[in-house]
């Protein structure tokens, strides 16, 4: 360890970085405890429309939780520069190159002072912010969430350190420092973006699907990703962007160690590197013309516009790394280089397109066939379980073969065809294209092809039903995720204990498991039940990919979930604030302060749960009904449901669901076609831009009804309910 | 001692050293003057362990420098541009030395401070360029090292700081045996510094000795005869340059100066007198011998 590693430079590192932690610490970890101290705050103010505390408890995301953790993307670099800034002045980089120790232990050293820093903030961070939290009575922080935000945090920023560290060991100036971070940050995905975009392109059949296409994605990029929001839950890619930091790093210590301490005040070691860099910078533009020649077809006067911004960056980058003119004019002939290298990437493109219409595999040579489900970031379990699932029939495997062929045949015989339709020999349209799906060809020599195909209404119907033929791919299909694989469990509207929450969803294991396979299949298929009394929202993780899954409480389905969750709703309070909420309609609409010109907004949604009616919809609205509401009758109907309903549900009655709205509108110009959105708050989004609104009251309760009060109910609602 | 063999620097196409071949016993004084551009510095960079060299070696008593810790321990480089942590003060820069020289003692650290008469806490950036360069030495000798390394680092120091600097550098030779050597572009101030010294022109040595030697191997002889005589009178003298006016003859001689002497005074000379040479007359004469004109070469 003494010969690769000095405890003395490394503190004498963190000192060096000292200022920049400083300041780091102080933007992180305040900036981020800013965010909890505020939910603090406005907590007792949360949900208060009705008069009434709002009592939801929400799940902190990790993006919500270390949201200013981002920063520490932009530290790691200036980390990285501050640590091997003395790499750009001769008398700094002689003195650090002259010290008793070898390069790999003041490359270790100040590499591990950076990994230090960054660490100590987001763990800083991290403690403080769960340990606010935990003050917050309408937040929670799961205990993953608490570790896996600021490690993926930790793993993208030394990432960006290590790139940074690479420009330092590499150049000796601060404009090369800065181009060339950007460009071994970016070169590699920028190029690899270009060639994916282009190949989508000519081949789209590999549009969605090939997943090694994925990672050479700008997206695949956990930085990126995190900019967005995303990424905390892709354990394949953060463990990617470790091994990608410790190679960088591996090859910064190698050019630290080769380094000239005379590379100071340089662009680059040596004339040949200056070369490279400047090739290497341009080239993503002049890929870009190949691109948008592909893409958009040929456009001389975009191309040549495109062609003179890319000779500009490859003149530009001479200029303001070597300041010479000369350096440029010398540097003139080489352009050459690059343009082509654009030509030899054209080449690898086509040959690639042909490789994939080429790749049409025979009946022997495929294992099994899959689908995959989903494209989306948030994937559901039964999408990540089915993704999994293949399927052996001869039959399916000769319906994708020859969807494939099809598919080949057209983009080969029209171009880049985005056409809906199949046509026959003659050209004439044949068949209409009902949908686009990705499957998945298993070889018998173990590789799996993903191919986007296009599929007409009869090859989609015949194909799943072969799926579900298959035992395998039911089972995925319909499976429930088990207790290991589940993280978080929730209910939508109201504040339950966790063991409620627990015995709910047990129950409602058992009640799906006891179903029929039909009705399963039933259940599954419709993702929006309008009779659901409640919903259960499933978070977890299977094989290291995070699932987001949502379980409608039906009571066709689940009657005993069912009553249980009204139980612990009544429990809760949940419909004790609702029933309050109806009694400030009440007010509301009774009230003589309402002026002439101010109209009340009132509409009842009413949903029977369960009986005859079940899942069908009445809408009793003041906008819409044919005959005017008096407010009168909107208290009258407010009053029977206050009066009349139970809470608790007797079999022998009929469950109603209704969601109410009440809100105050300033009319200045309303189109009664304008739809317009509600929500819990004073402020809503609204398409018809002269309206506003000031406050709005809403309410959902279910009610269990006595047969007679349903129909007096429904006489109530008649005149005025429209569907 | 150090040894360099075939030494040789190339930067792209430029060539600093080229087959540099030198001896620098331990415990001297070793000056080596030269022009700007001769490769004082990249000298002085090479057998520090900054540069690795193109071709050639270094070795210290038989080990090489580049990228060997236990070696570069035992040496100080006091650069011509010198390098302090921002904002730092001469205590935090002694902590710095701290954690890279193993024998850095403090207690040598503020003997030197009080003696040169420096704050350790002020702010380095507010000192002058000689107060500076006091520092660096300061720092350097603070470090206990066997090898000091000082690239014009005199320039700027008054002449009493200057010879407090030079005593302090003495001691440390008398002590401890400190091998040091010293760049200028100054014969006149390496004179009384140094042990020996060496010329470096174009990227080698051309001339190297002891001083003492050459103070005293090099004399400037007047003598004048009755009648005349030219300068096969003296054909057992060696003589570096010869000028003769009317019966006056001026010669540069080389050779141990009282046999010369009565070499002269035996052949019955009206007039003999020797003049001692400073160090940069010795200079031009003995390059003259070897062809080079001196001026040139420092100038």
């Amino acid at each position: 360890m003494k010969k690769i590693f000095s405890v003395k430079l490394y503190i004498e590192g963190l000192k060096r970085i000292k200022l920049a932690g400083i300041a780091a610490a102080i933007a992180v970890i305040l900036l981020n405890a800013l965010l909890p101290l505020i939910e603090i705050v406005n907590d007792h103010r949360r949900y208060d429309i009705t008069g009434v505390i709002g009592h939801s408890v929400n799940s902190v995301e990790p993006y919500e939780f270390l949201p200013f953790g981002l920063l520490m993307l932009a530290f790691g670099a200036i980390f990285a520069y501050s640590m091997f800034s003395f790499l750009n002045e001769r008398n700094r980089s002689d003195f650090f190159h002259a010290i008793p120790h070898k390069r790999i232990c003041v490359y270790l050293s100040f590499v591990s002072a950076i990994f230090t820093w960054i660490f100590a903030i987001l763990a800083v961070s991290t403690g403080l912010n769960a340990i606010l939290y935990s003050f917050s009575q309408y937040h929670s922080v799961n205990l993953s969430v608490v570790l896996v935000t600021p490690l993926v945090m930790l793993v993208a920023s030394t990432m960006v350190a290590a790139f940074m560290t690479l420009a330092m060991t590499l150049t000796g100036t601060v404009i090369s420092n800065v181009l060339i971070f950007v460009l071994v940050l970016l070169f590699g995905r920028t190029v690899g973006q270009i060639f994916v975009t282009a190949l989508r392109e000519l081949a789209p059949i590999v549009k969605y699907g090939d997943s090694f296409l994925n990672y050479l994605e700008l997206e695949f990029s956990l930085p990126f990703q995190l900019l967005t929001g995303e990424g905390f839950d892709n354990a394949p890619l953060v463990i990617y962007t470790a091994v990608v930091t410790l190679l960088i790093f591996a090859v910064g210590a190698l050019c630290y160690m080769r380094r000239r301490s005379e590379t100071a005040t340089k662009s680059a070691p040596s004339r040949f590197l200056q070369h490279v860099y400047r090739t290497a910078i341009s080239l993503p533009f002049f890929l870009f013309i190949v691109l948008t020649a592909i893409t958009d077809g040929l456009d001389l006067s975009t191309q040549l516009a495109l062609l003179v911004v890319a000779l500009l960056v490859y003149c530009l980058f001479e200029l303001m790394t070597t300041k010479k003119i000369k350096s440029l004019v010398k540097a003139l002939p080489m352009m050459v280089i690059p343009i082509l290298l654009s030509g030899i990437f054209t080449g690898a493109v086509y040959l690639s397109r042909n490789a994939v219409l080429n790749q049409v595999p025979s009946l022997d040579e495929v294992e099994s066939i899959g689908k995959q489900e989903s494209i989306s970031y948030n994937p559901t379990y039964r999408e990540l379980r089915t993704n999994d699932t293949f399927i052996s029939s001869d039959e399916a495997k000769e319906l994708v073969l020859k969807a494939l062929e099809r598919n080949v045949e057209q983009i080969r015989k029209y171009g880049n065809t985005r056409g809906w339709v199949v046509v026959d020999e003659n050209g004439n349209m044949k068949e209409e294209i009902y949908t686009r799906e990705i499957l998945k060809i298993r070889l018998t020599n173990g590789r799996t092809i993903g191919r986007y195909l296009s599929l007409t209404e009869t090859e989609y119907e015949t194909l799943m039903s072969l799926f579900l033929e298959s035992e395998d791919y039911l089972e995925s299909y319909l499976d429930l995720p088990t207790s290991r694989e589940i993280d978080a469990i929730s209910v939508g509207g109201g504040d339950f204990d966790e063991s409620d929450i627990k015995r709910l969803w047990a129950s409602f294991v058992q009640e799906f498991d006891a179903l029929s396979r039909t009705e399963k299949l039933d259940y599954v298929e419709k993702s929006y039940r309008s009779e659901e009394v409640a919903r259960l929202f499933v978070g977890g993780t299977y094989r290291l990919k995070a699932f987001s899954s949502n379980y409608p409480i039906s009571y066709e389905y689940m009657p005993r979930t069912s009553q249980m969750y009204l139980e612990m709703a009544a429990k809760a309070g949940v419909i004790q604030q609702d029933m309050k909420t109806l009694e400030m309609m009440i007010d509301v609409l009774s009230s003589e302060t309402i002026t002439e010109n101010v109209e009340n907004h009132f509409s009842i949604t009413v949903t029977p749960l369960s009986g005859v009616y079940a899942g069908k919809q009445y809408f009793v609205e003041s906008t819409k009904s044919e005959a005017e509401i008096p407010r009168e009758k909107a208290v009258e109907m407010l009053e029977f449901l206050t009066e009349h309903g139970e809470f608790s549900y007797d079999p022998d009655e009929t469950l109603v669901r209704f969601n109410i709205q009440l809100y105050d509108l300033i009319l200045l110009d309303l189109n009664p076609d304008y739809n317009v959105y509600y929500s819990y708050e004073s402020s809503f989004s609204y398409s018809s831009p002269s309206v506003e609104s000031s406050e709005v009251m809403y309410a959902q309760i279910i009610l269990s009804l006595e047969e007679a009060e349903w129909a007096a109910f429904w006489e109530l609602i008649a005149p005025y309910c429209y569907q | 001692m150090i040894c360099a063999e075939n030494l040789t620097m190339k930067f792209d196409d430029f060539s600093a050293l080229d087959n540099l071949n030198c001896k620098i016993p331990n415990g001297c004084i070793y000056g080596l003057v030269g022009s700007n551009g001769a490769g004082k510095s990249t000298f002085l960079r090479l057998i520090s362990g900054i540069y690795r060299p193109t071709s050639g070696s270094i070795r210290f008593d038989g080990e090489e420098v580049y990228e060997n810790p236990s070696v570069k321990g035992k040496i100080v480089f006091v650069p011509d541009e010198l390098y302090f942590l921002p904002q730092a003060n001469l205590m935090r820069m002694a902590t710095l030395y701290k954690s890279i020289y193993e024998n850095f003692s403090f207690e040598r650290f503020h003997n030197l401070t009080k003696t040169f008469g420096l704050s350790e806490t002020a702010n380095i950036g507010t000192f002058s360029k000689g107060m500076k360069r006091q520092a660096s030495t300061i720092l350097a000798l603070s470090a206990m090292p066997e090898y000091l390394f000082f690239d014009e680092t005199f320039d700027g120091l008054d002449p009493v700081m200057r010879n407090l600097v030079k005593q302090v550098i003495y001691n440390d030779v008398m002590e401890r045996n400190t091998t040091t050597i010293i760049t200028s572009h100054s014969l006149r101030e390496l004179e009384d510094t140094c042990d020996q010294l060496a010329l470096l022109h174009k990227g080698g040595i051309v001339f190297e000795s002891d001083i003492q030697n050459l103070k005293t191997q090099l004399f400037k002889v007047q003598v004048a005869f009755d009648g005349e005589f030219d300068r096969s009178r003296f054909a057992s003298v060696e003589i570096l340059n010869y000028t003769q006016m009317g019966s006056v003859a001026t010669f540069i001689a080389r050779g141990e100066r009282e046999g010369v002497v009565s070499q002269i005074r035996e052949m019955n000379p009206v007039l003999l007198d020797v003049l001692p040479l400073n160090l940069e007359e010795v200079f031009v004469y003995e390059m003259e011998a070897l062809g080079y004109a001196f001026g040139e070469i420092l100038m």
